[in-house]
């Protein structure tokens, strides 16, 4: 499980009811997530700042038209990896290419001096060949790989089956290996 | 196995663990003999751990906390007329909030002022920087000291509040926040004069206090020095630990409500940070650290000259003039314009002007102005209230108000020992007012 992620305060916010919920709650409650989340696609924190706000200013425009049967974890996840992988294609459009990167004989992934750099750098490519998926298949990768959710809560999330889940993910890995086959090396 | 029996989707399930155990050994074998499989794996191997590497971002508690008050905020300030209007950014955003509202923004000055005389309280007058370093031989040809200040309040939504503090001997003064909360004093042949900028409201402060007692315990210096020979008396060794990169000697004392931890540079023998913590006050504490004399300070960076486009707030105040009963006024004022009618989170410093920005941004207070005291008396009694505080010498007073509401006649919020007093004066929170022996002081 990743850092952050409390499985038994998921499930049990799975169930909670706007009724029972302030929008105040609903942000003290579910901000950690959202900007984990959100830093955790983008590694960049007046990003994710942009995109916690977004995602809860989206909510309360339209506050008043939820109804008591909202599984804000999940829409909260959905709502933020999509604002996240938006902001992260558009972001690429200013960034320097990468090099391709090398496994060393220790095992670690560089390209020389600059290695930590050219490793940041795959991660925004990462990030914006997320954002180019399939909706489903970058929901799963990011909620799996990122998130360290397990296919169950991934399924919750998704509102879907634990295989699809894993079809998903399959279908998003093959899909991202090839397009970042260039900067992931030989 | 033949390469062609081996299919992507095998290898991806292969390198995410999920292919069922006799499978696992057939596949590895063929991936040894596969080139091109290998490769495969490899890559897929490598798009995993780089999202590995993604997921292992931390985000801090104050960064969320941070996120947290601003949506709220803006959810706050947009009301429905406004929903269809894009967020641009948050700057823009707080900056229409406050703007929207003149005599908002007439009140944050003020408490901006007040917190930034507060703040002087190291800050005394002439030549006392010089007058120190003739005592501490290795600050003798030191001209300026900078550091930076972090406070915790230990109240509940209020923020950290980092200062990057510089003097400049013998008489300037400058205290900054990152998000530009500035402060510039210069001390005068009767006081001090200076001016605060307070950004969210593109508005200063021109302040001219007078008759400011000199206070030599508060020279900056001597306060550095302090610390530094801190060791001498220490309560507990801590022994050596690496802090930010560096091996550091700490060293605890205990005295009166106070624990300061120092910690010094074996090498040196200089202090690299200080920490201070308060018995009186759960979860507050300051940390000083970042220390450096004689870095080269232009006049400029002391200018009093405003930015353009910000908007005047002046404000002058006679110090001998004022008393306690301006303090409990103050303490009074503060209540009856809080929501929850609290007192202050802290009257320590400039801390207090970002904090009264962010509660006026939160909402924490019920109006513009205290409703009791309307808009004219409000900002005319807290800087008299304010300023009780600065002749005060060192440690002669302690502020626990933080947290506590207004009404309780046992709880002590303020209490000090005044000059030639035998007795401590102690402010409850009922604002009734007792002398008590100095032993009989709240622990």
């Amino acid at each position: 499980m990743q850092q952050g992620l409390d499985p038994k305060w998921f499930f049990d916010k799975v169930t909670t009811t706007v009724s029972e919920t302030s929008f105040e709650n609903l942000v003290h409650e579910h901000g950690p997530q959202v900007l984990r989340t959100a830093m955790r696609v983008l590694r960049d924190a007046s990003l994710a700042h942009d995109v916690h706000q977004e995602v809860f200013l989206a909510i309360w425009r339209r506050w008043h038209t939820y109804n008591g049967s909202v599984n804000w974890p999940a829409y909260l996840y959905r709502a933020t990896v999509r604002k996240a992988l938006e902001l992260a294609q558009h972001r690429l459009v200013c960034s320097a290419p990468v090099r391709a990167l090398k496994e060393t004989p220790n095992g670690v992934t560089t390209n020389g001096p600059d290695g930590a750099l050219q490793a940041d750098e795959l991660q925004q490519k990462l990030a914006a060949a997320l954002a180019r998926l399939p909706r489903r298949q970058a929901d799963a990768f990011v909620l799996s790989r990122l998130e360290g959710l397990g296919a169950a809560e991934v399924g919750e999330i998704m509102g879907c089956s634990e295989p699809t889940v894993r079809v998903h993910l399959h279908r998003a890995v093959m899909r991202l290996a090839r397009e970042l086959h260039e900067y992931l090396g030989q | 196995m033949s390469p062609h029996n081996v299919t992507n989707e095998q290898l991806v399930r292969f390198v995410l663990g999920e292919l069922p155990s006799d499978e696992v050994c057939e596949t590895e074998l063929h991936i040894r003999q596969c080139e091109s499989c290998k490769e495969a794996v490899g890559r897929f191997g490598r798009l995993l751990d780089c999202a590995g590497r993604m997921a292992a971002v931390p985000v801090d508690e104050h960064t969320i906390e941070s996120a947290n008050r601003e949506v709220l905020l803006a959810a706050k300030t947009h009301s429905n007329d406004q929903r269809r209007r894009r967020v641009q950014s948050r700057a823009a955003l707080f900056g229409r909030t406050i703007m929207s509202n003149r005599t908002m923004r007439l009140a944050v000055a003020v408490v901006v002022a007040l917190a930034v005389i507060l703040g002087l309280s190291l800050f005394t007058g002439d030549g006392a920087g010089k007058a120190y370093a003739k005592v501490v031989d290795q600050l003798h040809r030191a001209h300026t000291l900078t550091y930076s200040l972090v406070t915790r309040t230990g109240v509940e939504s209020m923020p950290t509040v980092r200062l990057d503090i510089a003097y400049k001997d013998p008489r300037y003064l400058r205290t900054a926040t990152a998000d530009g909360f500035i402060t510039v004093a210069e001390a005068t042949k009767t006081g001090i004069k200076g001016i605060s900028l307070v950004p969210p409201t593109k508005s200063y402060v021109v302040f001219e206090v007078t008759n400011v007692p000199d206070d030599p315990a508060k020279d900056p210096w001597a306060a550095v020095e302090r610390l530094r020979a801190l060791p001498a008396r220490a309560s507990k060794v801590l022994g050596r630990r690496e802090i930010d990169g560096r091996m550091l000697d700490g060293f605890n004392v205990h005295e009166d409500d106070a624990t300061t931890t120092v910690w010094i540079d074996p090498k040196t023998g200089q202090l690299v940070r200080a920490e201070l913590e308060f018995a009186s006050a759960p979860g507050m504490n300051m940390i000083l650290s970042d220390f450096q004399f004689d870095v080269l300070l232009d006049d400029s960076f002391f200018s009093l000259q405003p930015p353009e486009g910000y908007i005047p707030v002046p404000v002058s105040a006679d110090v001998s003039q004022v008393a306690e009963r301006d303090f409990i006024e103050f303490l009074r004022l503060w209540s009856n314009w809080t929501v929850d009618a609290t007192f202050p989170p802290t009257v320590n410093g400039p801390d207090i002007a970002k904090i009264a920005v962010q509660m006026a941004q939160e909402g924490k207070f019920v109006g513009p102005y205290a409703p009791a005291y309307g808009v004219d008396r409000t900002p005319q009694v807290m800087y008299r209230g304010i300023l009780f505080l600065s002749p005060l010498p060192t440690g002669s007073w302690r502020y626990a108000g933080q947290n506590v509401r207004f009404g309780d006649p046992a709880v002590p919020i303020f209490w000090y020992q005044p000059a030639g007093s035998p007795a401590c004066r102690v402010i409850y929170a009922d604002l009734h007012v007792a002398n008590v022996a100095p032993e009989s002081l709240p622990k």
